[in-house]
C-alpha cells in the first residue's frame, strides 16, 4: 500500500482525538464520580437505576409516615395509660365508700373528688396532638370531642378511622375513636358511682366495683392494641432501612466509578495520548527531503 | 539518419521532462488539497525512426483513482452525514429531558406525589395543601417547559433544512456549470472540482451519481433526475401543519412526486423532524393528560375544609402537555384542595392517599405513568446510543475508504521527491544529448 502525506496526517489525528475523548470521558467519570450521567450512557442500567431511587424515594416516604404516626400513637397511648390510672383510682374509691363504717358525708366528699376526676378525665380525653383532637375519629378539628355537663358525657366526634401508609400495599389504623372510649363504659360507670356517693346507696356502690374493673380492662385492652402497632411500626421501620440500605449499594453499584479501574485507566490512556503525539513531531519530520543535498 | 534528428528527439525528451517535473511540481503544490487527484505524465514509447512525436497536451495527463473506492465513499459520507446530524439532534432531545436532574420530570412527578402522601399524614394542615399546590405548579411548569422546548427544538430544525436545502440548490447549481464546461472540453482540475462539490452533496442528501461517457454526470434522488446533461432541477420543499407540528416533506421543482430522502444530514433532520420529536411529543401528550384526568377524577370525589366536593384540581379536558394547568380555583385558594372522603371530617385523609396511590396504578398500556415516562427516557437513550456507536463505526468505515482512496490517489512527498530526481537526472541527461550531437556536429565541420 502506498502510504501519503494526507494518510499519515488523517490517521495520527484520528487517534490523537480518540485518545482525547477517551480521557475526557474518564476525566468526567472521575472528577463526578459516576460512571452513569445520562440515559444513552447505558439506558437499561440507567432504568434500573432510576427505579431504585424511586423505591428509595418511596421508604424514604414510608419512613417520614412512620415516624409522624409514631408520634401521635405515643402520645394516645400516655392518655391511654392516664386513663387507666384514674380508672384504677376510681376503683379505691368505689372500694372505699363501699366500707358500711362511711357515712353519708364521707361518701358525698368522695363524690366530689370523684366528679373533678370526671372532668380531668374528660379533659384528657380532648387533648390536642399538634392542633387535632386524638379521640375524635376523623373529625380532629371540628367540635371538642367529649362534652361533659355534669350528668353524663357526651361524644361529639365520628367512629372513622384514620389510616397512614406504612409500606407499600400496608395501611395502618392509628387513631382510637372517641366511640371506642365510650364502647369501655368508662365515663358511664364513673357517673353512676358518683350518683351512687351522693345517694349514700351502699349496695349500688359495691355493684359499681365490678363494672369500673370491667372498664379498667377495657382500657388495657386498647394499650396493648397500641402497643402491638408500635412493635409493627418499629418492625417496618427496620425492614425499610434494611432495604434502603440494600438499594443504595445496589445504586451505587450501577452507578459509581470504580475510581481505582478508571485513574489506572486515565493513566495508561494518557500514555497512548502522549505516545501518539511523540509520534506526530517524530514522523511529520521524517521525509526524503532530509536526506537529499 | 540525420544527425538533426538526435536534436529533435533531445528537444523531445526535454520538454517531456520539462513536463514531469510541472506535474511533480503540481502534485506537490497540491499535497494538502482536499479531492486532489495525484497526475501523472503518461508517456508512450517513443520514438521509431521518422517517426514525430507531438507534444504533451494536458490531456495526457492522467488522474490516478479507483472509481469504485470513489463511488464507495460517496454512499458512506452520506451515511456519515446522516448518523451525525442524528446523533447531534436526538442529544439535543435528551438534554432537554434533563434526566437523572432533580429539574426532571421524572423527579418532579415524584415529588408532586410525595406532596400528596405529606398532605394524607396532614390533612388539616394549610401549609401541606400549599406544598401539593406548588409541587402541582412545578409539574405543570415541568410539562409546558418539556413541551414548549421541544416545539422550539423542531423549529429550529425547520430553519436547518431550509438552509440546507439551499446548499443542495447551490450544489446542484456548480455541479451543472462543471457539466456543461466539461462538455465543451474536459480538464482534470474540472473533474477534481466537481468531484468535490459532489462529495459535498453526498453528505447533504442520498444522491445517486452515474458517469457518462461524455465526462457528464446524472445525478438522481429517490429515482428522480436532479442532474443531467444540459438538464437540472432544484429542490423544494413544503411544510404542512399536524397538532401544531410541522411536517415538512419534498419535491423536484417542477414535479409533484414527493421525494424520499432517508440519507445524508438532510435526511436525518427530516427524520428527527417528522417522526421523532412528534412521537416524544405524543408520549409527553398522554403522560399529562392521563395524569391530569386520572387525578381529577380522584379529587372531585373529595371533599375539602369549605365541605366542597366536585372541584377539578387540574384544569379538565386538556389534549396537550402545554396547556397543562393547575385549576384557577386551587391556585386562587389552596384549602380548596379536598382531602377527605366525606364533609365535615378534616381529619380525613382517604382522597389525599388515593391520589398519592395514582402513581401505582396502571394507567397507560399496562404501565404505571412513570415506568410509561421511564421508558421514553430508555426508549430516547437507545437512541442516542446507537446513534453515536454508528457515527463512530461510520467515521472508521469512512476512514479507511478516504485511506484506500488516498493509497491511490493521494499524493506521496518521497514518491514525489524521487521522481523529481529521476526526472532532474533524466533532463541532464537529454541536455547531455544535444551538447553530444552539437559535438558531433562540430567534429564533421572540422572534417571538410
Amino acid at each position: 500500500m502506498r502510504i501519503t502525506q494526507s494518510m499519515i496526517t488523517r490517521n495520527l489525528l484520528s487517534y490523537i482525538n480518540n485518545a482525547r475523548q477517551s480521557m475526557s470521558t474518564n476525566q468526567s467519570a472521575i472528577a463526578s464520580g459516576k460512571e452513569l450521567t445520562s440515559s444513552s450512557d447505558d439506558p437499561v442500567k440507567f432504568s434500573m437505576v432510576t427505579r431504585f431511587k424511586e423505591a428509595q424515594k418511596r421508604n424514604e416516604q414510608y419512613l417520614n409516615n412512620i415516624l409522624n404516626a409514631q408520634g401521635w400513637i405515643e402520645s394516645t397511648t400516655a392518655i391511654i395509660e392516664d386513663l387507666y390510672e384514674y380508672s384504677l383510682n376510681a376503683k379505691d374509691i368505689a372500694q372505699q365508700a363501699a366500707d358500711s363504717s362511711q357515712n353519708a358525708d364521707n361518701r358525698a366528699t368522695l363524690a366530689q373528688k370523684l366528679n373533678t376526676m370526671i372532668q380531668e378525665m374528660v379533659g384528657l380525653a380532648n387533648t390536642q396532638y399538634l392542633g387535632k383532637y386524638i379521640f375524635a375519629g376523623t373529625q380532629t378539628q371540628e367540635e371538642v370531642p367529649f362534652s361533659y355537663d355534669g350528668n353524663a358525657v357526651t361524644y361529639n366526634g365520628n367512629s372513622d378511622y384514620i389510616k397512614r401508609r406504612a409500606a407499600e400495599n400496608f395501611d395502618v389504623t392509628i387513631n382510637i375513636p372517641g366511640s371506642e372510649l365510650t364502647n369501655t363504659n368508662l365515663f358511664e360507670n364513673l357517673i353512676t358511682l358518683r350518683n351512687a356517693l351522693l345517694n349514700n346507696d351502699q349496695t349500688a356502690i359495691s355493684q359499681s366495683i365490678d363494672e369500673l374493673e370491667k372498664s379498667a380492662n377495657n382500657i388495657m385492652s386498647i394499650n396493648s392494641q397500641l402497643g402491638s402497632l408500635k412493635n409493627q411500626f418499629e418492625l417496618t421501620k427496620n425492614r425499610l432501612e434494611a432495604s434502603n440500605t440494600k438499594l443504595n449499594s445496589f445504586i451505587s453499584n450501577l452507578e459509581d466509578v470504580d475510581l481505582a479501574k478508571a485513574i489506572t485507566q486515565y493513566n495508561s490512556e494518557e500514555i497512548i495520548y502522549k505516545a501518539a503525539l511523540q509520534t506526530i513531531s517524530d514522523t511529520f519530520n521524517l521525509s526524503l527531503l532530509n536526506f537529499l543535498q | 539518419m540525420a544527425i538533426t534528428t538526435i536534436f529533435n528527439i533531445s528537444k523531445q525528451a526535454l520538454l517531456n521532462n520539462q513536463s514531469a517535473i510541472d506535474t511533480t511540481a503540481k502534485n506537490i503544490t497540491n499535497i494538502n488539497t482536499e479531492g486532489y487527484k495525484r497526475r501523472r505524465v503518461e508517456t508512450s514509447n517513443y520514438l521509431g525512426m521518422g517517426q514525430v512525436s507531438n507534444n504533451l497536451k494536458q490531456d495526457d495527463l492522467c488522474r490516478i483513482q479507483n472509481t469504485f473506492i470513489d463511488h464507495r465513499l460517496l454512499i458512506e459520507q452520506e451515511n456519515l452525514g446522516k448518523y451525525e446530524t442524528n446523533k447531534m439532534l436526538l442529544k439535543n432531545i435528551e438534554s432537554i429531558f434533563g434526566e437523572p436532574l432533580d429539574s426532571g420530570l421524572g423527579n418532579i412527578m415524584l415529588e408532586f406525589w410525595n406532596a400528596w402522601n405529606d398532605l394524607a399524614n396532614n390533612p388539616e394542615s394549610q401549609t401541606a395543601k400549599t406544598v401539593v399546590k406548588d409541587k402541582a405548579v412545578m409539574l405543570t411548569n415541568t410539562f409546558n417547559r418539556l413541551y414548549t422546548d421541544l416545539h422550539d427544538l423542531q423549529e429550529q430544525i425547520g430553519l436547518n433544512i431550509n438552509e440546507k436545502i439551499n446548499e443542495v440548490n447551490q450544489l446542484l447549481q456548480q455541479i451543472d456549470s462543471l457539466n456543461r464546461r466539461l462538455n465543451a472540453h474536459s480538464s482534470a482540475d474540472l473533474l477534481d472540482q466537481r468531484d468535490a462539490v459532489i462529495e459535498q452533496l453526498s453528505k447533504l442528501v442520498d444522491i445517486n451519481v452515474r458517469k457518462n461517457s461524455n465526462h457528464e454526470v446524472t445525478i438522481s434522488l429517490d429515482g428522480q433526475i436532479l442532474i443531467s446533461s444540459n438538464y437540472s432541477t432544484k429542490l423544494v420543499s413544503t411544510v404542512s401543519y399536524k397538532n401544531g407540528f410541522s411536517v415538512y416533506e419534498f419535491r423536484l421543482e417542477n414535479g409533484q412526486t414527493p421525494l424520499n430522502i432517508d440519507g445524508g444530514s438532510l435526511g436525518a433532520l427530516l427524520e428527527v423532524n417528522n417522526q421523532n420529536i412528534p412521537d416524544y411529543i405524543d408520549r409527553l401528550n398522554t403522560l399529562a393528560t392521563t395524569l391530569a384526568n386520572r387525578v381529577n377524577q380522584v379529587h372531585n370525589l373529595g371533599y375539602n375544609s369549605y365541605g366542597e366536593n366536585q372541584v377539578n384540581f387540574f384544569v379538565p379536558n386538556v389534549q396537550r402537555a402545554a396547556d397543562l394547568q393547575v385549576s384557577a380555583d386551587i391556585l386562587k385558594d389552596a384549602s380548596r384542595i379536598a382531602t377527605a372522603q366525606s364533609s365535615g371530617s378534616s381529619g380525613d385523609n382517604t382522597i389525599a392517599l388515593a391520589i398519592y396511590d395514582i402513581q401505582n396504578e396502571k394507567l397507560i398500556q399496562g404501565t404505571t405513568l412513570s415506568d410509561f415516562y421511564g421508558s421514553l427516557i430508555s426508549n430516547l437513550g437507545s437512541q442516542v446510543r446507537e446513534a453515536a456507536f454508528l457515527t463512530e463505526s461510520q467515521t472508521k468505515i469512512v476512514e479507511n475508504l478516504q485511506n484506500q482512496r488516498d493509497a491511490i490517489s493521494g499524493v506521496s512527498l518521497d514518491e514525489e521527491l524521487a521522481a523529481l530526481i529521476q526526472y532532474e537526472n533524466a533532463y541532464t541527461a537529454a541536455s547531455r544529448l544535444i551538447q553530444t550531437a552539437d559535438t558531433m556536429i562540430k567534429a564533421l565541420l572540422d572534417v571538410i
